[in-house]
């Protein structure tokens, strides 16, 4: 049995497979009738159970907190709550720029969707940035995830969503080869989109919990 | 080039930034310091869950989804709001 590798259309269109006419996708209609699923609807089964399973960690890190409230009050007053806000501000100014993205990408304006997928990729990359300069202060002051509770869900949480943004990251960038190839938008253009708003309402739940909830 | 703004978007971006300056102010010690204590805090988690909400539909394109998908994400949002403010203030 041979393997054929030159049949690009097996691949998936951002990895250079042909583009399937049949997956592109017109605007959503109005909120009454049947309504469309935005992306493929198995990403759907993902994000779902990605916000779950989050959504799980968010309740036993509460539940924890209960056990030694002034515990996690005195070691989340550490967290610098300012490059969390601006990290919030950041997120939720890229997920603008994807929405714009969309919107533009819907109308054939390819320019002002890349210019807005740049300014999307930027922010992930300071959201990124930030991330990381926080966590050598955080580390260099002597915390770990070993040093308490509090630290255990900081370092989990933020971790794991790290690795989130930089896989959205990764899919916004694909996104721009799309544009680049003059492609009209496809269940994989919106799917990254879906998925790059999850990273943001994720984090802002995390923010939330972590820098300001726990810390009073 | 395409002129114009995505007008809904915007507002909602501007909700949602307004938003997080409340949720900044009741958990930067005002809410405590209103005289609620952590009643105050507290409230930070429903307007979190609001913006959560807000990503949701608006952005995430749920608004204009099948009901089932519109019922599910609603459903972690409510349930998520409702079992998170109740252990805070258990």
């Amino acid at each position: 049995m041979t393997l054929d590798i030159s049949a690009d259309a097996d691949l998936p269109e951002f990895l250079g497979g042909a583009a399937a006419d049949s997956q592109r996708v017109r605007r959503p209609t109005s909120p009454t009738g049947e309504g469309r699923t935005p992306g493929e609807p198995g990403l759907w089964v993902f994000i779902l159970g990605d916000m779950s399973l989050f959504g799980a960690f968010f309740v036993v890190a509460l539940w924890q907190r209960r056990a030694a409230p002034a515990q996690f009050e005195v070691s989340a007053q550490e967290l610098m709550r300012s490059t969390g806000l601006i990290n919030t501000a950041v997120l939720l100014l890229s997920s603008y720029l994807v929405v714009s993205a969309l919107w533009a990408h819907r109308r054939g304006g390819m320019r002002r969707a890349t210019l807005s997928l740049v300014g999307a990729l930027a922010c992930g990359l300071v959201f990124a940035a930030l991330k990381v300069a926080e966590y050598l202060h955080v580390l260099g002051s002597g915390r770990t995830p070993a040093t308490d509770m509090f630290y255990t869900f900081y370092f989990v949480l933020t971790g794991v969503h790290l690795l989130h943004v930089l896989i959205g990251v990764v899919l916004l960038a694909a996104w721009m080869g799309v544009l680049r190839n003059g492609r009209a938008v496809t269940r994989y253009v919106e799917g990254s989109a879906v998925y790059w708003h999850m990273v943001d309402l994720l984090w802002v739940v995390i923010f939330t919990l972590l820098y300001l909830v726990c810390a009073a | 080039m395409t002129r114009g703004i995505p007008v809904r978007a915007t507002a909602v971006w501007m909700l949602l930034m307004a938003a997080t300056a409340l949720t900044w102010w009741l958990g930067a010690d005002h809410g405590a310091d209103l005289g609620g204590g952590r009643t105050w805090v507290a409230l930070a988690i429903p307007v979190v869950f609001l913006k959560v909400y807000l990503i949701g539909s608006e952005f995430m394109e749920v608004r204009t989804a099948p009901r089932a998908l519109r019922l599910v994400f609603g459903a972690w949002v409510m349930v998520l709001t409702a079992v998170l403010t109740t252990i805070y203030l258990l």
